[in-house]
């Protein structure tokens, strides 16, 4: 009858592999924190700070026309009823587009604003983010990924944009709409209860 | 055209039709979508009821393009298949191939490029009694490459069902898919979060030479660890000890999930649990993890067992031949008869069980915990088997009043009857109800009750089978003097058990807290005793029982010393070991003239004992507190010593690990909670620059 029977008994040590590997991790923004500024031009050729927004809540939306996951949202209008929804509600709707120059979803800036109209879309504006900059330090992954920014510029919410992860469109009713739970907490002056969710969607097409 | 021509033409029409039928059997079509071709196929063409068998959504993308794994990572998306299959037939979840790693910049994937087999295995139930079988999968998958394109297949295939035959075109698919596989292992694993970090450690030897340097962990969880980062894999001769960051987008705990690792030469799945303190304590108890390995079924045996011998004791055999005489003289009745007195017994049995789970969450809710570990409950549970041995021994005598009390209620209903029986019989079993008791307090509710349940079902079995078979009463050995002796046999086991809870707190405490111990014990049998003396001299009743309520009372005395002493023996570190055990005293002794190190750790933190094996009880950190002769002392808090719960609180911890520097002259220094040699290397070379 053996009384240790502990999941790990102590034992002496052979010799260990040497020193850990180094991570590099990936900076990532911290919800709670103050957003990353951005510095960067929209289809007008007019440049976007987030200071310029001190006092409006900011929400950030990373796309890719051509990625299944953003294709979902727009044809099922999930994503232009919710830019409505909270421009009428003052709240700066940046749509962010990162891919590099030829990757997929990367567009001219009359094709973006052809998108806009033809799409119905009703963003604040389109911004250029060829270079990736402003995606980087988002750590944007996947569109569309969500990012909600409070007033004083800290973030609130980053994340998926509903709780089923597919590019299925009759997922879009039955989900959990993470981000619209986020964004209107915050629009009520609330933490919303989920901060963070699984960003899904289509990877960032970068520059390298 | 020749007749020749047109036969030969017949012919191969007549082939081709066979071909495609047999084949139709095992295989659906093939359905081509962009980049991707899908098709389902079937290891049998003839199946029967009853039988098991593989099915495999076989997935073929274009060259560079892939599907996804259980976790997809930090993009795309699981294969997903929704089975439609006749009533009474079932099948079990996807056995993932190998999984590939794909990086894209910063991001990462797991998935599957070339030819893909999702394995599932079909049962059919054995009433299936159509002619064919329908099976149809529909499946949804995402396939990259640099972009994605999503796609579903509704793929269909009808087998027939007969003798079973195998699918002859498929039996080479159906090798590759299983080679595909991974071996799947029940190593132990368990994983904790601490300070962003995730540690898995997988406790067996084989996972440990896994680590040849080519090794991948991939991770089973979507949202647990970033994917890019390969974070570090160590081992020791036992264990494999994976580090991860902390996804960014780490939400819940999850309760378990699977991790596969894969080197040049092998390629294994196994689950990993979290890692709790009730999870951990539940096997770093004793008489817990004893009965929990041996399954429910084997203890539910053993109760019903024991419920069966309570029959045997002196005081409920004659009520058996009683009951018995009674039920042989109704026989119109003696089925509802017994069984509702089966019905009183085992619920009575439940009661007692439902006081006893009420009792313990009260004691819970005051902060006292009812496990093994804890050496208050052992060294209690001594106590009560030393007086269940002399009780038996006949030593004294418990609640003899009790007897008197049940009598002349036989003509109550069966069932209150077997309410009484418990009760009546209460004097001989209560020293076997305390033996359930014991266990029975350190069991999950729902099992203890269920144990009790089967008790009381034991000990009605008699009555019940009297019920149904009343030519079994003649076989009852007929009451005498033969049941005292073996009542006082019974006490052999008793006596044995105290000896080995005696073993397990000598264990925890130390030899010194088992001594005072033993005195406990040898104070508390002699109140016993003269308790029993009174009990048969009815004129020296008073003074007797002053003479053992005196005893009791430097028992107790003895036994709070014994376990306020537990400390100080503790885990006296063998000589071997190049660290000492962690009192306050110590460190305040000694850290007045030189560097100490103190590590606060628990047997159940999988960060802790990580950090030991990683950076602290590592030849590097041995030689580096070597040479600043910096001492080495380690808290153990696994049982929750006060001491180590204060020292946490002045850091504002309320948990482990806590690795504190002392430097003479200096503040102390706080170390991370994930520790690595250059780490502890850094932390000690700072603070003795800085003198």
């Amino acid at each position: 009858m053996n009384f240790k029977t502990k999941p790990f008994v102590r034992k002496a040590i052979l010799g260990l592999a040497g020193a850990l590997l180094a991570t590099t991790a990936f900076a990532n923004p911290e919800v709670g924190q103050p957003a990353p500024g951005f510095n960067v031009i929209d289809t007008q050729g007019a440049t976007h700070t987030l200071e310029q927004y001190q006092g409006s809540v900011v929400v950030l939306e990373w796309t890719n026309h051509d990625c299944p996951f953003v294709v979902k949202h727009y044809a099922t209008e999930n994503m232009q009823s919710l830019q409505r929804e909270m421009s009428e509600q003052d709240v700066v709707w940046l749509t962010v587009i990162s891919s590099a120059p030829g990757t997929q979803g990367h567009v001219s800036p009359e094709q973006a604003d052809e998108l806009t109209s033809n799409r119905n879309a009703a963003p604040a504006a389109v911004l250029l983010d060829e270079d990736g900059t402003m995606g980087r330090a988002y750590a944007a992954r996947v569109t569309p990924h969500m990012y909600v920014i409070d007033a004083d510029g800290i973030l609130q919410y980053a994340g998926g944009i509903d709780s089923i992860p597919t590019a299925n469109h009759d997922d879009v009713a039955r989900a959990e709409p993470y981000f619209a739970n986020a964004a209107r907490a915050v629009l009520a002056g609330e933490t919303p209860e989920r901060q963070v969710t699984r960003p899904y969607g289509c990877t960032v097409k970068y520059a390298d | 055209m020749t007749v020749f021509q047109s036969t030969i033409r017949y012919f191969v029409a007549i082939i081709l039709t066979t071909i495609m039928l047999t084949a139709n059997a095992s295989e659906s079509e093939i359905v081509e979508q962009p980049h991707l071709r899908a098709q389902l196929i079937s290891e049998y063409t003839q199946v029967e009821a009853g039988q098991t068998f593989d099915v495999a959504v076989k997935l073929v993308p274009d060259a560079g393009w892939h599907t996804y794994w259980i976790n997809p990572g930090d993009s795309g998306l699981a294969t997903v298949i929704n089975w439609q299959l006749p009533e009474g037939v079932s099948v079990g979840s996807i056995q993932w191939p190998i999984a590939e790693k794909y990086n894209i910049g910063h991001l990462s994937n797991y998935g599957f490029e070339g030819d893909t087999y999702l394995l599932s295995t079909i049962s059919i139930s054995d009433s299936y009694a159509a002619a064919t079988l329908p099976i149809t999968a529909e499946v949804d998958w995402l396939v990259c490459e640099e972009y994605c394109i999503p796609g579903s297949a509704t793929l269909s295939i009808e087998l027939d069902v007969g003798s079973p035959q195998r699918a002859a075109s498929h039996i080479d698919e159906f090798s590759t898919a299983r080679n595909n596989l991974p071996e799947t292992a029940d190593w132990q694993a368990y994983f904790d979060i601490q300070d962003r970090q995730v540690t898995i450690i997988v406790n067996n030897e084989q996972a440990a030479s896994l680590d040849n340097g080519s090794l991948y962990a991939f991770i089973g969880a979507t949202e647990l660890v970033e994917h890019q980062p390969p974070g570090s894999i160590q081992s020791t001769e036992s264990e494999l000890i994976i580090r991860r960051d902390l996804n960014t987008y780490f939400h819940d705990y999850p309760e378990h999930f699977p991790l596969l690792l894969v080197n040049d030469k092998r390629a294994v799945q196994l689950e990993v649990h979290v890692a709790e303190q009730s999870a951990a304590s539940v096997n770093a108890g004793s008489i817990t993890s004893e009965p929990s390995s041996l399954n429910l079924t084997t203890v539910l045996l053993f109760a019903l067992a024991g419920g069966f011998i309570l029959n045997l004791m002196p005081c409920v055999f004659p009520v058996l031949s009683l009951k018995a005489l009674h039920l042989a003289n109704h026989r119109d009745h003696a089925r509802r008869d017994a069984l509702w007195y089966t019905a009183g017994v085992i619920m009575t049995f439940v009661l007692i069980a439902a006081v006893l789970m009420a009792l313990r969450a009260t004691g819970a809710a005051l902060g006292w915990g009812f496990q093994l570990q804890n050496p208050i409950l052992i060294g209690l549970l001594a106590l009560l088997f030393v007086a269940i041995a002399l009780n038996l021994s006949g030593v004294f005598q418990i609640g003899t009043s009790l007897m008197r009390l049940g009598q002349g209620q036989q003509q109550q209903s069966s069932f209150a009857t077997g309410v009484l029986a418990v009760v009546i019989a209460s004097p001989c079993t209560a020293p076997f109800m305390g033996i359930a008791l014991g266990f029975a307090i350190i069991q999950p509710a729902p099992i203890a009750l269920t144990i009790f349940a089967a008790l009381g079902l034991g000990m009605a079995l008699p009555f019940l089978l009297l019920g149904f078979f009343p030519l079994v009463a003649r076989w009852l050995p007929k009451p005498g003097a033969w049941m005292n002796t073996f009542k006082e046999w019974m006490a052999i086991p008793m006596y044995l058990t105290t000896v080995w809870l005696l073993w397990v707190f000598g264990r925890q405490v130390g030899i010194d807290s088992l001594a005072l111990l033993l005195v406990a014990l040898i104070l508390f049998a002699t109140a016993l005793w003269t308790w029993g003396k009174g009990q048969l001299q009815p004129s020296s009743k008073g003074r007797q029982l002053a003479l053992s309520w005196l005893f009791i009372a430097v028992t107790a005395f003895i036994f709070t010393i014994a376990i306020q002493n537990q400390q100080v023996g503790e885990r006296s570190a063998p000589t071997s070991q190049q660290w000492q055990a962690w009192t306050p005293e110590l460190q305040r002794e000694l850290q007045e003239t030189q560097p100490v190190f103190v590590n606060m750790t628990a047997d159940w933190c999988i960060t802790c004992l990580a950090n030991e094996r990683v950076a602290l009880e590592t030849e590097a950190t041995r030689a580096l507190f070597a040479e600043h002769e910096i001492r080495y002392l380690k808290g153990d808090w696994t049982l929750q010593d006060p001491r180590i719960t204060e020292y946490l609180a002045n850091y504002q911890r309320n948990g482990v690990p806590l690795y504190v520097l002392y430097w003479p002259g200096q503040e102390p220094k706080v170390l991370p909670q994930i520790l690595t040699n250059s780490i502890v290397r850094e932390a000690v070379e700072q603070a003795k620059q800085s003198i």
